[in-house]
């Protein structure tokens, strides 16, 4: 269900628990079995006027960019929300968790239930869904596709995005194969994020947000660092998640 | 070496803080360029300008904001070993284009004697001498303790507002070019004490060099933090405040070894009940290396921020700096 339908199906001292994300808004929302999800692109929430069509009389608690557009009930960091999210999918309270988002990576150190430390990209959005986006488009595949790549060696020099497409090009005239690119391209990601993995050693990594669909990715983190990568249900949904159970904090 | 002459009140650029007394004694106008840079309308301007010159993109925005502020001032004193790394080729490239500067330097061993000889270089710059200099000193510390009478009632009673403080610690570097006008007006602001904000909130300490984002402190302030600790600009107020004017200047934590300034930073800590740190770092600045040593040394939380621009905090800065407020709210 689209954010919109699940809005106008919150009962009255219903909960809404929402994410707006760079790329897409989650929302949860109490159903009768308990949270129900749904997904939109952020743009299509900020102009179809949805934040508007949040019903009275319920508790809404928000996270991520877009936070601030919600008018109110309660904001809460991002890091906390996910967090929260993790911890109530899952039935462990230690671990690491990485989410890889729209735009960003968080590696957050959780340690019998609470947050310890944690790590977010700063000044560059390399080796996020974006990026993995436009490298998709570059290789014509879709991102599924492409995420489906394990990383087994560096192949990319490139730190920035728009400078990996131009290496994208060149190796691709070099008569590279897609595959061996879309590897590399799933390689550089892991290698943005090895140093932070590296500084919360753990030897489970819960791995939530968009960009863990990709399973060739999961896999790559999984061989390289020995750790037992963990999905939870519903990857994505961890911010919307989080918001939604932290009412009842 | 060319000398200043006493009748024309010159006004002197310095890149970070110096030895105020023999600006003093021969009248010459201190004028800290970081404030000069930082308060122009368009700052990134000037930074634009200083690589148009040449001056490579990745590497630190003060030094460039620097580059351009010297342009109004009469000469520079730039201070070449004990704050940035870079101020040696400034230095070079402005005399170059023909402006009068001096280079000083914290001795890396905190030598009494090799600081002396460097103050006494820098009276014989701007034309006067130590004993013209020492007579100053009273003066000099005079004004810096109502600066350290600020951070007090900051820290003491929250009674006064940290931008309000930041500001009173970070601008005894030139005094505002006038000393006796910014001793009335911290003297305004210790008699207003007009700050009557919440007195609850997490209660952060502020270390590293002062910040280019403009909004820090409000901004914290806003989100529930309460700053109570602003180590290098305490510094800056010399708050030793020995009775023995050089010995100051060696007991200035921040241009000699790290050790000296985890000492202050710990005992800061304890005393200002602090619960958490920001550590603040420069794009680019060899002082960012420092920050494996404070999270080594220190056993209170780090959040290590990091700055490139002038402007107001940027959206992921406050993301981060939420983060780490609600993760130390959760603590207590």
């Amino acid at each position: 269900m689209t954010p919109l339908e699940l809005l106008e199906m919150v009962p009255a001292g219903g909960r809404v628990g929402l994410d707006v994300g760079s790329r897409s808004t989650k929302i949860a929302v109490s159903g009768e079995m308990g949270p129900v999800i749904g997904i939109m692109d952020t743009i299509e929430v900020m102009y179809g006027g949805v934040l508007e069509r949040i019903p009275g009389g319920v508790e809404v608690v928000s996270t991520g960019y877009g936070r601030n557009k919600v008018k109110g009930g309660k904001k809460i960091p991002e890091i906390r929300a996910h967090t929260v999210g993790a911890l109530k999918s899952l039935d462990i309270d230690t671990f690491t968790l990485l989410d890889i988002g729209g735009q960003d990576f968080k590696v957050v150190r959780v340690e019998n239930g609470s947050i310890r430390d944690f790590h977010m990209n700063d000044k560059c959005a390399a080796g996020t869904g974006r990026f993995l986006e436009k490298m998709a488009e570059m290789l014509h595949m879709t991102l599924e596709e492409l995420g489906s790549h394990r990383g087994d060696s560096k192949i990319l020099e490139s730190t920035c995005s728009v400078f990996t497409e131009t290496e994208l090009i060149s190796l691709l005239m070099e008569g590279a194969s897609r595959d061996r690119l879309a590897g590399g391209v799933v390689y550089s990601v892991y290698e943005r994020i090895r140093p932070y993995l590296r500084m919360f050693p753990s030897d489970i990594v819960v791995f939530t947000g968009g960009v863990s669909g990709c399973s060739g990715l999961v896999d790559t983190i999984k061989e390289n660092t020995g750790s037992c990568v963990v999905l939870p249900k519903n990857p994505q949904f961890m911010g919307a998640l989080g918001c939604y159970h932290a009412v009842m904090r | 070496m060319r000398h200043m002459t006493e009748e024309i009140r010159p006004r002197i650029g310095i890149t970070t803080t110096v030895p105020l007394e023999p600006f003093m004694a021969s009248g010459a106008v201190p004028v800290d360029l970081n404030n000069l840079f930082i308060t122009d309308a368009v700052p990134n301007i000037l930074v634009e300008e200083a690589q148009v010159k040449g001056y490579p993109r990745n590497i630190c925005t003060w030094i460039k904001g620097l580059y351009k502020a010297s342009e109004r001032v009469d000469a520079v004193v730039g201070v070449v070993r004990g704050d940035c790394s870079n101020t040696g080729s400034l230095l070079e490239t402005l005399e170059r284009e023909g402006k009068l500067v001096q280079p000083f330097s914290y001795p890396f061993d905190r030598n009494r004697k090799l600081l002396v000889d460097e103050i006494e270089r820098l009276c014989v710059f701007l034309g006067t001498d130590m004993d013209k200099a020492g007579y100053t000193a009273d003066e000099v510390e005079r004004i810096r303790k109502l600066s350290r009478e600020v951070d007090k009632r900051r820290w003491k009673h929250l009674s006064i507002s940290a931008e309000d403080t930041h500001l009173a610690l970070v601008s005894t570097s030139d005094m505002n070019s006038n000393p006796e006008g910014f001793g009335r007006y911290l003297e305004d602001i210790l008699e207003k004490e007009n700050h009557r904000g919440p007195d609850d909130g997490v209660r952060l300490g502020y270390i590293g060099v002062p910040p280019i984002i403009g909004d820090l402190f409000p901004r914290i302030e806003a989100l529930g933090g309460r700053t109570v600790f602003f180590e290098v600009q305490r510094q800056f107020a010399m708050p030793s405040g020995s009775d023995d004017w050089i010995q100051r200047y060696l007991d200035y934590t921040y241009p000699y070894d790290i050790a000296s300034r985890v000492d202050d930073i710990k005992e800061q800590i304890m005393k200002r009940k602090i619960e958490g740190i920001i550590h603040y770092v420069q794009s680019f600045c060899h002082r960012q290396i420092d920050d494996i040593i404070f999270r080594h040394e220190l056993d209170t939380p780090i959040l290590t921020m990091e700055g490139n621009l002038p402007g107001p905090m940027d959206e992921r800065t406050q993301l981060r700096l939420e983060t780490f407020l609600d993760v130390l709210e959760d603590g207590q």
